[in-house]
């Protein structure tokens, strides 16, 4: 998709670039036809069986003529299987829509509401180049040029997604191959004699194993589907800036999702993951096209999570408490509510301040504020559970765009969030990763480790990520943590809040390393153990009887033994024969074919095969 | 096929093959056209968003609906939109007080079908049956009203139902395909409160939103869809009759 986006953005904004790649848009196919044609009635002397003009090569036009027919049935079936195969098994009528359709595109051109995937006209386009290719190849080079413009043109005019267009001509190139193949027409590189790429039986395997792939792939692809995309991307578990982006334009707003997410964070950890990230897909999803209509099974339960109020004296507060901070930033907003989810209230804030600058140095005292007002809000406020805090730049002259996936990272003009977190009280202490808790780690590794959102000039999914290196860095924050860390001493425990909540809230208890029973490991009963050991013991006595003595030196161990061994004469024959300069002249093609002939007849049956092995066998005069 | 040897060999003449070669480009060229004609992809008048302008329209099919349309006329008047219904020409015969209200509000009337069909699975033959019909309804409308007709080309296709036919015909009696931006979905009838959320969520300046006048929560959440897109300084016109 953003590759998509990378070249149709580009659409609409030059005229003369706009009006040819239209025209080429409409026009590749038929002008690779007509090359293909005129290749085949001009090249050859006479057209049916002959010697080039130009190449001292047969050209068998007949032969690519009818492969190429074989080749373009062989696309239109497929076409019609993809289509109605969509119908029968997935029941969608599209099961893979236009870009137009369900995304702002820049169309140049319209075509119509039926399956983007793949494209037939560029799989034609492929087996037209293909052809081409063994029909003269020297034209390899132009036909794939136009092939890859013409791809390009589909993403340009917005007609196709990237997937389609290289799958389009994968199957194409893969199909005409193939057909070729089954015609005995090899395709060779152009060189002086013509070197061949691939003998005929490789390029059948080849070619049908490239086909195949490019199916399994295609059923992979159904990502690109918006009824199926929830599920793909629920399966890997891709991320998504919906909620964070969201959250970060609107505070107010943002407390309810947030804290809707803080809520799911207490029940248990793993299957929260998976339905909250599912849930981002979906939100992210909705409203993307036809396909992508509200499935309320997949949406969250209305009515968990609904905002209780403001606290206009815990704001006050609170505000109090950050200007006694003397933060290097400015505060924008400080909003405090009592959030209820489900059947217990939580207090949550969301705080905004301004990012004058921009830059790596800036990026770290961001952090290090955030850190900060963090630290404070939760140590000021007893009862509050969760913070939203966010960077913004204010009077901002355009619209920007936060860089991640979807719609939703474009913001109007206004105030752009650049860095956005939010912190639970209850991962203030983080027991699995005791270092995170080092009084001088780095502000972003603080937050990082603690935030399940976390913007700064990059989203990152909403789950905790897993920080690879577990070294703190080695410099001290610049400014020095002044609050330590609410740590063990006696929490205050789930203090009555001014708020009549029945709190039986899981609260933010940070359980002060509780030293949990260990759980001792089971003896394992006497009886099981040698079960266990024996396969252990078993191949290790088999091992050195497989080693064999082996009779030629390894390929890097000892390179001179085994150029010595490879030209002794204990070596197959196929081999030497392999090693020894082909001699061929070129000049009279008839007298090349019958030696070709001879030679093949003479040989056993099983060396010609074994000669034959290479997928990619090059002759090369020295 | 393949005859091999020289006694079979056929020495071809320059001019036959010169004339081969002009009857088998204009057979490859007209049967490339035949199966992709070009005109409809190319020459298809659309509108699809408003391009980069701090303008949104609301637009809303299927209208109109006896017991949806006066909640939306309502919302639309209270939040002082002008909208753009592309309703269906067999129910404005149905209810034709609606069609005179919605004409009456300002908001612009456009094209839905006569029917709505989809034209993937009805014979090309009826589209002009189905499109021009509808916009005969739609004169027909403004003139009993007593107002300046908008003399409108804009048609959507029911369902979003497109093929190449359709446009074919469309791109023929020079119809504008009027496509969207910004699609939630609402014609399942979602709650209020998913509406908006999809919409706002999903709003980028130059938008051209669909909805539909399928269930009461579209009308609830107009309110807040256009709170939420004036509040980042969107205005609200009817849809545009060619691309901006």
């Amino acid at each position: 998709m953003r590759l998509f986006y990378l070249i149709n953005s580009w659409a609409g904004r030059n005229d003369f670039a706009d009006a040819t790649l239209r025209l080429f848009y409409v026009s590749a196919v038929p002008l690779l036809a007509t090359a293909l044609a005129a290749l085949l009635i001009f090249l050859p002397r006479h057209p049916w069986r002959v010697t080039g003009r130009f190449s001292h090569r047969e050209v068998p036009s007949g032969r690519i003529l009818l492969a190429t027919a074989l080749a373009i049935a062989a696309c239109a079936l497929l076409m019609s299987a993809v289509n109605s195969g969509s119908l029968r098994f997935f029941n969608a009528e599209i099961l893979s829509p236009r870009p137009f359709v369900t995304h702002r595109v820049n169309a140049l051109v319209i075509e119509p509401n039926d399956n983007s995937f793949p494209s037939p006209e560029v799989m034609i386009a492929a087996v037209l180049a293909v052809a081409i290719w063994a029909v003269y190849p020297r034209a390899v080079v132009i036909a794939l040029a136009a092939l890859l413009l013409f791809g390009f043109t589909r993403i340009f005019c917005g007609a196709n997604y990237p997937v389609d267009v290289v799958a389009g001509a994968t199957t194409g190139a893969a199909l005409c191959a193939l057909s070729l193949a089954l015609w005995g027409v090899s395709l060779s590189l152009p060189a002086k004699e013509g070197r061949l790429v691939w003998r005929v039986r490789h390029q059948a395997g080849f070619s049908s194993a490239t086909v195949l792939l490019v199916v399994v792939a295609s059923l992979l692809s159904l990502a690109n589907a918006p009824s199926h995309a929830g599920k793909v991307r629920a399966l890997f578990r891709l991320p998504s800036a919906s909620v964070a982006s969201a959250t970060a334009a609107e505070p107010r707003d943002a407390m309810a999702s947030t804290t809707l997410a803080s809520t799911r964070n207490q029940e248990n950890a793993a299957a929260v993951a998976v339905r909250a990230s599912s849930m981002h897909d979906i939100a992210a999803h909705e409203g993307e096209g036809e396909g992508g209509a509200f499935r309320t099974r997949d949406m969250p339960v209305p009515g968990v999570t609904s905002l209780g109020g403001y606290l206009p004296e815990a704001e006050r507060q609170l505000l109090a408490n950050l200007r006694a901070e003397k933060l290097p930033h400015r505060l924008v907003s400080v909003d405090v509510a009592q959030v209820r989810a489900g059947t217990s209230d939580f207090r949550c804030a969301a705080v905004r301040f301004e990012v004058q600058r921009s830059g790596v140095a800036e990026r770290k005292h961001v952090a290090a504020t955030a850190v900060r007002i963090v630290q404070r809000a939760f140590a000021a406020d007893p009862a509050l559970q969760n913070i939203d805090i966010s960077g913004v730049v204010l009077n901002a002259p355009q619209a920007a765009q936060v860089k991640g996936q979807g719609p939703l990272s474009v913001f109007a003009a206004g105030a752009i969030p650049v860095f956005t977190a939010s912190i639970a009280r209850r991962d203030l202490i983080i027991a699995k990763k005791p270092w995170v808790n080092h009084p001088s780690a780095d502000a972003g590794l603080w937050l990082r480790a603690r935030s399940r959102l976390y913007i700064n000039a990059r989203v990152l999914p909403a789950v905790m990520p897993v920080v690879p290196t577990p070294t703190p860095m080695p410099t001290p924050v610049p400014t020095p943590v002044p609050t330590p860390i609410p740590v063990p001493t006696p929490t205050p425990v789930p203090t009555p809040t001014p708020i009549p909540t029945a709190t039986p809230v899981p609260t933010p208890v940070p359980a002060p390393a509780t030293p949990q029973p260990l759980p001792i490991a089971r003896p394992v009963p006497q009886t099981a153990r040698p079960r266990v050991m024996k396969p252990q013991i078993m191949p290790r006595a088999t091992m050195p009887r497989r080693v064999a003595p082996r009779r030629v030196a390894p390929r890097g161990v000892v390179p001179q033994q085994r150029r010595a061994a490879v030209t002794r004469r204990r070596v197959a024959p196929a081999v030497r024969r392999s090693l020894r300069p082909a001699v061929r002249s070129q000049r009279s093609t008839r007298g090349y074919i019958e030696r070709r002939r001879t030679r093949y007849r003479r040989s056993s049956r099983r060396s010609f095969n074994r000669s034959r092995s290479g997928t990619r066998r090059i002759r090369r005069d020295r | 096929m393949l005859l091999e040897g020289h006694s079979t060999r056929i020495k071809f003449q320059r001019s036959m093959r010169y004339g081969l070669f002009a009857l088998l480009t204009v057979a490859i060229w007209g049967a490339y056209f035949m199966w992709r004609p070009p005109g409809p992809t190319l020459g298809l008048r659309h509108v699809t968003h408003w391009g980069d302008q701090p303008v949104v329209s609301l637009t809303f099919d299927d209208g109109p609906h006896p017991l949806m349309t006066p909640l939306l006329l309502a919302a639309l008047k209270r939040t002082d939109v002008k909208a753009t219904f592309f309703v269906v020409g067999d129910g404005l015969r149905l209810y034709p007080e609606l069609a005179y209200r919605m004409a009456h509000d300002g908001h612009q009337l456009a094209n839905h079908s006569q029917y709505h069909y989809n034209l993937t699975r009805i014979s090309p033959a009826e589209y002009e049956h189905e499109i021009e019909n509808c916009f005969g309804a739609i004169r027909h409308v403004y003139k009993v009203a007593g107002l300046k007709d908008n003399n409108t080309k804009l048609f959507r296709p029911p369902g979003g139902g497109l093929n190449r036919a359709a446009m074919d015909y469309l791109y023929r009696n020079d119809v504008t395909l009027a496509w969207w931006s910004n699609n939630v979905g609402d014609w399942a009838r979602p709650p209020a409160w998913k509406v908006w959320r999809g919409v706002s969520d999903n709003l980028r300046p130059g938008d051209i939103i669909l909805l539909h006048d399928a269930g009461v929560g579209t009308p609830q959440a107009i309110p807040g869809i256009v709170k939420s897109a004036r509040r980042h300084g969107l205005s609200f016109l009817p849809m545009p009759e060619a691309q901006p």
